[in-house]
């Protein structure tokens, strides 16, 4: 809401400084979005007029004119604007001028013509949007005045920004009021006397309101005899600093007492109505109208139109149609103020597109009873301007005034909730000064009653009022405390604190936490080669996503991840350790009937070599068992102890090297190699490992009881073990056999070497395992070890068939 | 003899003083003093020495025994000295040279400013839950006072999955899931993820917000300020500036943004503030009776308060990010720089 302070100081006197006045509007609630100083860099902008023009020599679509600007003799200006013409009043910015948009004036040589300052738009000048053509000024304005004192131009345009509560602040005289509140001075508003003719205006029109659900109140006017032209200069400026563009006197009559009152309006071509009457109803399904800014709009049946005897004649609270426009032939008006369902303008004006100053209000809800001083003011302005008579009387049709709501205020209560100290008088002048009636007062008793003003629709409550004081009385003023200790127990969420400990781990590990969006591409899940009745392609899609590629909520990962991958490696990044925390959402049943399960989900994936850059270290790339060490850290971080990697077949991986993550018999997730055909789907050439676990099951073992256990004090044995074995056999089925058929004297068991190649039959591999003995009360004899191995080694032999080496 | 034992005297000193390393020092050591060396061999001869001269002869041997076993052993550490800072020599290093790094990963920036805000807040007293990022309108907005058809709405531009079902906009509802469940007093925040179809440099669809509330006895307007003044120094240095301004968000009344003093400028105007001194970084306020009542509480009992902030603005201003989509594009270049 772009507010001219000049305008404002007609309804309200104050002694601030438009600096201080925005200040005071910031801290009372209506936050200043820019502040425009009207006239700052004209100094050297002056009225000239253009006596003679002429071609110019090197360029068509340039024009040299000799512009008189109070001096003796004319100066030579080059010019390139379509609108000049010859006796013409114009802006002048002569050389030194710096204009508001930026533009610094010198004498210049344009196409080789010597150029002494330049004819300005008003765009440039920084007094309205217009950028079609030169500014023209009145004819009786003096060559070589300054143009600011000339067309009186200096003001400070405050762009509010307003809440939607206060449509009472989309006006001028609303922010009087805020002003009046803040200062205490009172608002003076414009007096209304109109003058009405004899003839009645029901012999001239009728309005049926078919729809007063829709359309609460709708008055009009009729306003013969008048004469459609210009506006004078002082309603073009006020219809200029509010934003907008001057029209005619009617429409910027119209648009004026909407800034002022906050009240749209709408004037309508009386003859151009067929019958000459109003219909306000609901829109047929599929009916068309024509719209002011000349669009064709199809309607359906839940918007409301403004109507004649035949068709639709405008939106209702959203535009005027362009058949029954004000133009210069227009005699005789019907001037619309009315009132309209708030969620009906907002829907109707979104389904259209179209958002309108008018929409924009009505779409927050204003009062009924704002329809009648506007209409008024309207017409009075209409007759004093453009002249004509005012048939006597409104055609008003209204579903009845509600009783002003009545509202009782303990003063106790509004200071126990702010934590101040404010005085019941205090409160009293702040409601008054706001326009709320205070009544049944005592001075020995805490509570007063308050009448809400009609404009303060959003007032409805004790708190809305606390809220009325305190901003008024000012937010800074209260005193900031901390609240007293009500000694709550907080127990920290163990799922959080999980994520926590598995963010610290893995950062630990050398991994860069990721966070990617929730919602992926639909093709992600055809990258991943996923069949069609694979679970993960159970999505949830988004109803109105903003591109394709964001448009389904994720069930894995795994392809966010690759996507990271893919763009580091492209902007060269090619080793690529990261991991993330998030949710994948898994629903019950599609389409949705309840919340879909939001799983806490880790991925990590690796990419390129295995440790930073150096100049002595080697240059290996990661590959499974990198990451399945990062796993086992992980597991062992949180005290996760029982759980097993068993070979899997996932479409995703490599079909030799993956696995199934299976924690207490339960499987949380997989690790593996992905697929090559996937990796070449992302553009990848090197090998991705990649991971995904389900983090709810691991949270149980946060709470682990870790108990201490003594140190050793007799010595160990170390026996090493090499056996040839038959590929298929697993790693982990041998060192379970070892420990088994070990016993307890086994303290722990590790594979420290595998081979395969040259020397082993073909199929089988050789797997060398150090085996260390110790016994907690005493040293071991070499006797009794041997008899452990041996053991060893024979079931080894016997179970597995595998060849020990001796 | 004396003579004889003055040459072995000077003959060892003169070997000591020429050897360089350990092993011919420890032959010269045998030569001399070993138990088949020439001093011993010497002394075997003092059956010749007549018995008044046999002590002094004796004496003098040991003198010489002891001179050059002491010469030996400063020979020896000399030589020892030497042969370390030849060793010390030949281990030179570039000390300039780049070390081999354990690698060691970066907490996401977002995830750096939530733990920060957290860590404020539990220090507080706050309790950390969660709530779901697929909600029912119901909570994100009609049980904080937006009904359907409510301006409001247009603020937050919704992506909805069915009529019933959306990404939620905002962390409120988790108030509202906290308050149906547990009955007051309530200290809570609540980190999460949050969705607006909204695309550009400041705005992204997916982004992230801290949701806190407070409800009790006697919480008032005041608490709040204190609460959130407290928040803001200790996230954006104690000297900055923090302004309460009237706003309106339909689930508090009465409602205020939160401002701090321009870090840039110090509050003298600049492009980072749009030139008004200061950077909005909160929306807060008492908590509206409405949202209450929804919850079956009783308000004329109890108050509190409510805020909320956007994790990655605090983040852009913290860090001095330009573009928003940076925290999402996950660049390794730039996720470790924090």
């Amino acid at each position: 809401m772009r507010i001219s302070v000049k305008w404002l100081k007609e309804y309200i006197k104050f002694d601030l400084s438009p600096k201080e006045l925005g200040e005071r509007l910031i801290m009372t609630g209506s936050e200043v979005d820019e502040v425009i100083e009207i006239g700052e860099g004209l100094d050297n902008v002056v009225v000239g007029r253009v006596e003679e023009i002429k071609a110019h020599p090197n360029a068509d679509k340039l024009i040299l004119c000799s512009v008189n600007v109070g001096d003796e003799s004319p100066i030579q200006i080059v010019c390139g604007a379509p609108n000049v013409y010859e006796g013409a009043v114009v802006a002048v910015a002569l050389p030194g001028a710096k204009l508001p948009g930026g533009i610094s004036i010198k004498k210049a040589k344009v196409r080789g013509v010597e150029s002494a300052g330049m004819l300005c738009s008003m765009k440039e000048l920084g007094i309205g949007e217009e950028h079609g053509g030169i500014m023209i000024l009145s004819e009786q304005m003096r060559p070589g005045d300054n143009l600011v004192e000339a067309l009186n131009l200096r003001d400070t345009i405050l762009d509010l920004e307003i809440t939607p509560n206060r449509p009472d602040c989309l006006s001028v005289l609303g922010i009087a009021r805020e002003v009046s509140a803040i200062t205490g001075n009172p608002v003076q508003f414009p007096t209304v006397i109109l003058k009405e003719d004899q003839k009645r205006i029901e012999e001239l029109t009728s309005v049926e309101v078919l729809d007063d659900y829709l359309a609460p109140r709708y008055a009009a006017r009729v306003i013969k005899d008048i004469k459609v032209g210009p506006s004078p200069a002082w309603l073009q400026e006020r219809v200029r600093v509010a934003g907008m563009r001057p029209i005619n006197n009617i429409v910027d009559i119209t648009n004026f007492v909407m800034m002022e009152y906050g009240q749209p309006l709408h004037a309508f071509d009386y003859n151009k109505l067929s019958e000459n009457r109003i219909v306000v109803r609901r829109a047929n399904e599929g009916e068309k109208i024509l719209t002011l800014d000349g669009t064709e709009r199809t309607l359906s049946n839940d918007m409301l139109v403004i109507a004649d005897a035949e068709k639709p004649v405008a939106v209702g609270g959203v535009m005027g149609g362009a058949d029954s426009e004000v133009d210069a032939s227009t005699s005789c008006i019907l001037l619309e103020s009315a009132n309209f369902y708030a969620a009906s303008v907002r829907r109707t004006a979104r389904k259209l597109g179209l958002r309108t100053e008018a929409s924009a209000r009505f779409e927050k809800g204003l009062p009924s009873e704002l329809v009648i001083p506007a209409i008024d003011r309207a017409a009075q302005l209409i007759r004093k301007i453009a002249g004509g008579k005012v048939a006597k009387g409104i055609y008003d049709v209204w579903r009845g005034a509600e009783s002003l709501k009545e509202l009782e205020v303990n003063s106790n209560r509004v200071n126990k909730v702010l934590g101040t100290n404010i005085p019941k008088d205090k409160m009293m002048s702040i409601l008054t000064r706001l326009g709320f009636e205070i009544y049944d007062q005592a001075e020995c008793n805490q509570t007063f009653k308050v009448k809400v003003p009609y404009f303060r629709g959003d007032v409805s409550r004790e708190a809305d009022i606390i809220e009325e004081v305190a901003r008024i009385y000012g937010f800074d003023k209260i005193e900031a405390t901390l609240p007293r200790s009500e000694g709550v127990e907080v127990t920290p969420s163990m799922d959080l604190v999980l994520q926590d400990k598995v963010r610290t781990i893995l950062i630990g590990c050398g991994l860069d936490e990721t966070i990617t969006y929730s919602f992926i591409n639909p093709k992600a899940y055809d990258l991943l080669r996923l069949p069609a009745d694979d679970h993960r392609r159970r999505f949830i899609q988004i109803g109105n996503p903003l591109t394709e590629e964001q448009s389904v909520m994720r069930t894995t990962l795994i392809p966010s991840l690759l996507e990271v991958v893919a763009r580091n490696a492209h902007r060269g990044v090619e080793d690529c350790h990261i991991f993330e925390i998030g949710a994948t959402y898994i629903p019950e049943e599609l389409p949705l009937r309840e919340l879909p399960e939001e799983r806490r989900t880790l991925a990590i994936t690796l990419s390129g070599h295995r440790s930073e850059e150096s100049w002595d270290a080697g240059k290996e790339k990661v590959d499974f068992f990198e990451l399945k060490g990062i796993l086992e850290v992980l597991f062992e971080e949180l005290n996760v102890n029982d759980y097993e990697i068993v070979p899997s077949k996932d479409v995703i991986f490599h079909p030799m090297r993956q696995a199934s993550i299976i924690v207490q018999g339960k499987n949380i997730g997989f690790i593996g190699e992905m697929h090559p055909d996937i990796l070449e789907g992302y553009g990848l050439k090197d090998r991705v490992q990649a991971l995904e676990i389900e983090l709810k099951p691991l949270v149980d073992f946060m709470n682990r009881h870790i108990a201490y256990k003594g140190l050793p004090r007799y010595p160990a044995v170390l026996r090493d073990i090499a056996i040839i074995a038959d590929k298929s056999i697993l790693s982990r089925r041998i060192q379970e056999l070892i420990e088994k058929s070990g016993g307890s004297l086994i303290e722990k068991v590790h594979l420290f070497d595998t081979y395969s190649g040259a020397q082993i039959p073909e199929g089988k591999r050789s797997l060398a395992y150090s085996i260390i003995y110790r016994h907690k009360d005493r040293t071991l004899t070499d006797e009794e070890i041997n008899v452990v191995h041996e053991r060893i080694m024979s079931v080894l032999t016997e179970e597995l068939g595998v060849e020990v080496r001796k | 003899m004396r003579e004889e034992l003055e040459s072995i005297r000077v003959q060892c000193l003169n070997g000591i003083s020429s050897v360089t390393i350990h092993d011919d020092l420890e032959k010269l050591r045998v030569k001399y003093l070993g138990k088949k060396g020439l001093l011993t061999k010497v002394l075997r001869g003092m059956g010749k020495v007549s018995p008044e001269e046999r002590p002094i002869i004796g004496s003098i041997a040991n003198e010489i025994r002891d001179e050059l076993e002491e010469a030996i052993k400063t020979r020896y550490s000399y030589i020892k000295e030497k042969e370390k800072a030849q060793r010390f020599e030949t281990e030179a290093i570039d000390v300039t040279m780049p070390g081999r790094r354990r690698s060691y990963g970066k907490k996401h920036p977002l995830t750096l400013i939530i733990d920060e805000i957290k860590e404020v807040f539990v220090g507080l007293g706050y309790e950390v839950v969660e709530g779901p990022e697929i909600e029912l309108d119901y909570y994100n907005f009609e049980a904080l006072n937006v009904p359907p058809d409510h301006p409001a709405r247009d603020l937050q531009d919704t992506f909805y999955i069915t009529d019933d079902f959306l990404l939620r906009t905002q962390t409120s509802p988790v108030q509202i899931r906290v308050m149906e469940s547990q009955s007051p007093p309530v200290k809570i925040i609540a980190p999460g993820k949050v969705y607006r179809c909204d695309s550009d440099v400041t705005h992204s669809p997916m982004f992230h917000q801290i949701e806190g509330l407070a409800i009790g006895e006697d919480i008032t307007f005041g608490d709040l300020k204190g609460t959130l003044t407290i928040f803001s120094q200790r996230l954006f240095g104690k000297d900055r500036g923090v302004r309460f301004r009237p706003h309106y968000f339909p689930f508090t009344e009465p409602s205020a943004e939160v401002d701090i003093s321009c870090m840039i400028c110090n509050g003298k105007g600049c492009r980072l503030c749009s030139n008004t001194g200061w950077i909005e970084i909160l929306g807060a306020g008492m908590v509206d009776p409405q949202v209450f009542k929804v919850v079956n509480y009783d308000y004329s009992k109890i108050g509190g308060f409510a805020f909320g902030m956007g994790v990655e603005r605090i983040a852009m201003l913290k860090y001095g990010i330009d573009d928003i989509r940076l925290f999402f594009e996950n660049d390794l270049r730039f996720l470790e720089q924090f």
